[in-house]
């Protein structure tokens, strides 16, 4: 077996709340890995710690216990090789489409010229061409969420964390984003790390789906999703798919009770 | 909108009636269109005919004395001798040093202290107690002081009026700024490993920035205000100066024409950081429409 691009393990996270005096377990010695060039997906209830898991392995919160290694290098702080997709685009009100984009580069001590090539290559990947000059606030939900996505693959990282990134988008506008993810990842292949309650986006994204239990979040299962690529909307449709959404859904039936 | 819809539907059947009606609809258009882009500064002009002709009013039957309340063409006729003599242009020259010294440093510092304070904890509790003392002293009282530290001679004591009447409202406003700066886009910039100071630069002054003007226009008003204050006492040449010179001569019309220099000093001023408003919120959709 060659050694995983990401390997995160026996990570447990402890939150102390100041107010009530209580310490909350939020992730409880959670062990998973993540291949080169995979797309890895952890699904599990609301509150379970998938956030706090992804923040970590971004370097925004320190863990409690446990290790990350990106390549076997463990991980301290935000690295240069990870970038975050958050759950709300967050892109800066006062920045155009392509400043936003090209705002991690920038940050890098890229030349703003050379930035604003490399941005507008990503921005017609995730096709938003037209709208560089475009204040956030006039983009819709989806295109926000696309320019999110971009801000990310911009710095061509090792590794891409999403974390539950169309949730607040609506249904057809997230089934859109959905393909258009798979689209974008079966042509550049990055290795991803993405988290979701939403099951059949799992089932739909993924190679393997780690299954959270409810809090403290801990790997319950891990299913390999066999369904062949390129996945189309149409692959929703077909048997093998609905068997994959009935079982991880028997699997966290069990962690909601 | 209407208009071009006829228009198209009727071309090149002669001038029927319908075209006509087009033309007219299209100069009406016009002319509500003209209306409505300035309906703003019709508006305040209105406002100040009606305020004027109140004044006309009040000093045309007679109900104050032209010594006490002189009409606005005496005061017309005052403000361009003031100009046209030349009398008043040292004062206005030597009044715009001081606020220029005063409130430039005032602005800069307040700005640059405002930041600091509201990124970093530390330096904002060594000096939340030294501020909020001074904020809420009545801060002409340090005029007194100014006039022995500087002496009578120079811009310096008004100056430092002007800087410490406007360095607080900045101040405060700028705090104020960088603690409703959202928190999750600074998470954003970590997340792209952006250093302190990229994140002051590229989030947290963008983010603050109408806080900042707001803290400036009131900083303006008090500036202006503390250049009367600081020639209060023994003052030889200012806008200040020249007021209570006026006024103790009963010269009522010169003293409001000075009174009217000083309003449309607070005019430009305010015009200038509205238009740097303006630069700095292109990306705002605008709420009056």
């Amino acid at each position: 077996m060659s050694n995983p691009k990401l390997l995160v393990s026996g990570l447990s996270q402890v939150y102390y709340d100041e107010k009530s005096g209580r310490r909350l377990q939020a992730l409880y010695k959670v062990t998973l890995e993540v291949n080169k060039g995979e797309f890895v997906a952890v699904v599990g209830p609301s509150g379970c710690g998938k956030t706090t898991l992804l923040n970590v392995i971004a370097g925004l919160i320190r863990p409690t216990s446990g290790t990350v290694t990106l390549d076997g290098e463990p991980l301290h702080g935000p690295a240069s090789d990870v970038a975050l997709v958050f759950q709300h685009p967050l892109l800066l009100p006062w920045k155009t489409l392509l400043r936003n984009v090209s705002w991690g580069l920038e940050l890098r001590g890229v030349k703003r010229s050379d930035a604003a090539m490399m941005a507008k290559d990503v921005i017609k990947m995730v096709g938003l061409s037209g709208f560089e000059d475009h204040y956030p606030n006039s983009l819709s939900g989806g295109m926000q969420q696309r320019a999110n996505l971009a801000r990310a693959l911009v710095l061509d990282p090792q590794l891409l964390l999403m974390d539950e990134p169309f949730v607040n988008l609506d249904a057809q506008t997230r089934e859109v984003m959905q393909y258009e993810l798979v689209r974008i990842w079966e042509a550049t292949r990055k290795t991803v790390l993405f988290v979701t309650h939403d099951i059949g986006e799992a089932v739909y994204v993924a190679d393997r789906i780690y299954v959270f239990t409810k809090r403290p979040g801990q790997v319950k299962d891990l299913v390999h999703v066999n369904l062949p690529r390129p996945r189309t909307l149409a692959t929703k449709r077909t048997p093998q798919f609905l068997e994959y959404d009935a079982r991880i859904w028997d699997l966290l039936e069990l962690s909601f009770i | 909108m209407v208009s071009r819809v006829y228009s198209q539907r009727d071309s090149g059947s002669g001038l029927s009636k319908p075209e006509e009606e087009a033309r007219s609809f299209r100069a009406q258009d016009k002319l509500e269109g003209l209306l409505h882009r300035h309906e703003n500064t019709l508006l305040g002009l209105a406002g100040v005919v009606f305020f004027v002709g109140l004044w006309s009013a009040v000093s045309l039957f007679g109900l104050v004395p032209e010594y006490v309340l002189p009409g606005p063409l005496s005061v017309a006729i005052s403000m361009y001798d003031l100009f046209a003599s030349g009398a008043v242009v040292p004062h206005l020259w030597f009044s715009m040093q001081e606020f220029f010294v005063g409130y430039s440093f005032a602005a800069l510092s307040g700005v640059a202290i405002g930041l600091l304070m509201g990124w970093y904890h530390r330096v904002n509790y060594f000096l939340d107690m030294l501020v909020s003392a001074l904020y809420s002293t009545p801060r002409v009282a340090f005029v007194s002081l100014f006039l022995i530290l500087f002496g009578v001679i120079g811009i310096w004591k008004t100056a430092a009026t002007v800087f410490i009447m406007a360095f607080f409202p900045i101040l405060v406003s700028t705090l104020a700024g960088v603690k409703l700066c959202e928190e999750s886009y600074v998470k954003v910039g970590r997340s792209l490993s952006a250093s302190d100071s990229q994140l002051i630069k590229d989030v947290v002054i963008p983010g603050s920035i109408p806080s900042i003007i707001a803290g400036l226009r009131l900083g303006t008003g008090l500036g202006l205000t503390a250049i009367v204050v600081g020639d209060l006492y023994g003052a030889q040449a200012g806008l200040g100066y020249l007021l209570f010179l006026y006024g103790n001569a009963f010269r009522t019309s010169d003293m409001i024409a000075v009174i009217l220099v000083f309003s449309l000093a607070g005019i430009l001023v305010n015009r200038v950081l509205g238009k740097v408003e303006d630069h700095y919120s292109a990306w705002k959709p605008s709420i009056a429409d």
